[in-house]
């Protein structure tokens, strides 16, 4: 799968996030409408039932009130029939009752039109009840009589009568209509709870279908990261194992040069032990004859003719004397080169190695050598690495014998070392003030057999070869800053923590 | 050395090495037959080859491991396994200092095991103390 599939695009992702809000926003507006119109209802409930109750108490008052009044007629009926006094107090009674009714009603029903008139009938009712019983109570029963059958209280009480049938029903009207608006009210309440519910459910379908697009779509990507990284350690894995396979072949190839170099400096030495010996014994043989022909010949009287005399005292001593040097640097050189080859094949072995003490114990080693010329070593602050002891020591060894055999004329020399860390590795100066090294021969120098400068030192060439086989074996690299007369730094790079397979 | 005369066998590749060791024992004082064998196959001719002359010439081996056509370890296991010559002295002369070889060779049973000097000089100086001390051994009658 290509990157670009694996990732979830910029613009779908705030799509849904839009979608998502105002999801969000209108569930929290229909949340608000609901409790706004449960209030709202809710309170003109209220109002209503207050309503309802205000009703309900009028008409109480109002059945009451007529109740009394027809209390005291029939008290008065009675008294007027009876003259008994029970009958007088059931009126009194019924008449106490009558004002404050009266006043309750008109404070329930301030408004009502047919209240006024119906004081009136109650008003002129009343008085004429009470002017009978006045009659009645003087002793003036027959004037009470007559006055009732005036039936000007039975017009005030009929038309009281009509006046509360109206009252009643309006009041009763009232009361239904109270109740319906109260009904209509919880109607509206569900409508809307309901209307609200079928919105949120809408709502919620909306948001969780945008939510699963989305969930698919993460676990989609999630997928393809997975296939990705799959490839992406097969790849690895592919890498390792053609690494692994790169190594092993040089390993094999530098084994196979070492074993080779080993073999050849080892077979070249069997001949050259032959001339160097069968050279001796020429040396040896040529020393017997010249010995005899001087002692003879002169004693024999004879001359000797100039060539001859040059063949043997000259000649002969000087092409055994060369062959003599050369042979012995040849034995040098195909020493030096198995002792390389052997240093190759020498399995490293890292351990903690205090650079300082290490270093000390170096420059102690050309104590000697250092006094003689005169020259000033130390050592700075270095750090300390995890490495082969023997190949270090080689190292340093061969650096600092170096800037002590090649100073500069006249001046005693003066070597330092220095060292830190750069990351991975520990970097060493190797830094004098000798004789330097001219810029054509900066690499020159770390070849094998080969040398730059002056020659008017003894030596094969053979020790930067050698560092450099060493640090490359170790993961490490030299390079060498310089200027003629001026001074050389040599510059180590070491890794920090060399590892058992540092080959 | 003893009443009756030793050859001394040496077994080496190198004709130019065969001639300085003869030389340099020779300058030790050792005035004894030196037979030169060049070859491992030429060496078993000559010990297993000799049937009952064996009886009355004792020898000496100095033998070079690093023969063309074979090991000189080879010889050497023959040798100290044959019944006749096992009591002969071998003295392995040869180039490698490897402590498994060397080992080796004195499980086999070889006498003296001496590393050749690469160099001439301590090569030259080897052979002439080998010489002088071949002039105080005594060799064994092998009948």
């Amino acid at each position: 799968m290509t990157p670009s599939q694996t990732k979830i695009s910029a613009d779908s992702v705030s799509l849904y996030g839009r979608l998502e809000r105002l999801a969000l926003a209108a569930g929290a507006l229909i949340m608000l409408a609901i409790v706004a119109a449960s209030i709202l209802i809710a309170a003109r409930s209220d109002t209503d039932l207050a309503d309802s109750e205000h009703a309900q108490a009028a008409r109480a008052i109002t059945v009451d009130l007529l109740q009394a009044v027809t209390s005291a007629e029939t008290g008065q009926r009675g008294y007027l029939l009876t003259q008994r006094s029970e009958y007088r107090a059931a009126y009194d009674d019924a008449v106490t009752h009558v004002p404050g009714l009266l006043h309750d009603l008109e404070q329930a029903l301030p408004a009502d039109p047919d209240l006024p008139r119906w004081r009136e009938a109650i008003t002129t009712k009343l008085a004429e009840l009470a002017a009978t019983v006045r009659l009645e109570e003087s002793g003036r029963h027959a004037d009470a009589l007559a006055l009732v059958q005036t039936d000007r209280g039975k017009q005030a009480m009929d038309a009281a009568r009509t006046i509360a049938a109206r009252l009643s029903v309006r009041e009763r009207a009232a009361i239904e209509n109270d109740l319906h608006r109260s009904q209509t009210g919880t109607r509206l309440l569900v409508a809307v709870d309901a209307g609200a519910f079928v919105l949120l459910v809408l709502l919620v379908y909306v948001v969780s279908n945008s939510l699963r697009a989305s969930i698919r779509r993460l676990s989609q990507s999630q997928q393809a990261l997975r296939a990705a990284n799959l490839e992406l350690e097969a790849g690895r894995d592919r890498l390792e194992a053609a690494v692994a396979e790169r190594t092993a072949e040089l390993t094999s190839a530098n084994d196979e040069i070492q074993r080779f170099a080993y073999i050849v400096s080892h077979d070249l030495r069997a001949p050259l032990l032959n001339i160097i010996g069968f050279t001796g014994e020429l040396e040896d043989a040529t020393n017997r004859l010249n010995r005899f022909v001087d002692k003879n010949l002169e004693t024999a009287g004879i001359q000797v003719p100039a060539e001859v005399r040059a063949a043997s005292q000259d000649d002969l001593p000087e092409a055994i004397r060369f062959i003599q040097t050369s042979t012995a640097k040849m034995d040098r050189l195909i020493t030096a080169i198995l002792r390389l080859s052997r240093e190759g094949r020498r399995v490293l072995t890292p351990e903690r190695l205090d650079m300082a003490t290490l270093l000390g114990g170096v420059i102690d080693s050309v104590r000697h050598q250092a006094d003689a010329s005169g020259a000033e070593l130390s050592v700075g602050s270095v750090p300390s690495i995890t490495s082969d002891r023997i190949a270090v020591e080689q190292v340093f060894s061969n650096l600092v014998e170096n800037a002590l055999k090649y100073q500069a004329p006249g001046r005693p020399v003066q070597i330092r070392v220095e060292g830190r860390r750069e990351g991975r590795f520990a970097r060493f100066e190797v830094r004098d003030n000798g004789r330097g090294i001219a810029e054509r021969d900066r690499e020159r120098v770390f070849e094998l057999f080969r040398r730059a400068g002056a020659q008017n030192t003894a030596g094969e060439g053979i020790g930067l070869a050698h560092v450099r086989a060493l640090l490359r074996r170790m993961g490490g690299t030299i390079d060498c800053e310089s200027a003629l007369d001026v001074g050389s730094t040599f510059i180590v790079r070491l890794p920090f923590s060399l590892s058992h397979n540092g080959a | 050395m003893n009443v009756v005369p030793v050859t001394i066998v040496l077994i080496e590749d190198d004709p130019g090495h065969a001639r300085l060791i003869e030389k340099n024992v020779r300058r030790a004082g050792v005035a004894n037959d030196i037979q030169h064998l060049a070859d491992g196959t030429t060496a078993l001719e000559h010990l297993f080859g000799r049937g009952e002359a064996i009886k009355s010439d004792p020898i000496l081996v100095l033998l070079d491991l690093n023969l063309p056509d074979m090991s000189g370890i080879d010889i050497l296991g023959r040798i100290k396994a044959d019944p006749l010559l096992r009591r002969t002295p071998v003295i392995v002369l040869t180039t490698t200092d490897d402590k498994l070889e060397i080992q080796r060779c004195y499980d086999l049973g070889c006498n003296v095991y001496i590393t050749k000097p690469v160099e001439y000089e301590g090569f030259a100086s080897a052979i002439r103390q080998l010489g002088l001390f071949l002039t105080v051994m005594q060799v064994p009658e092998l009948a």
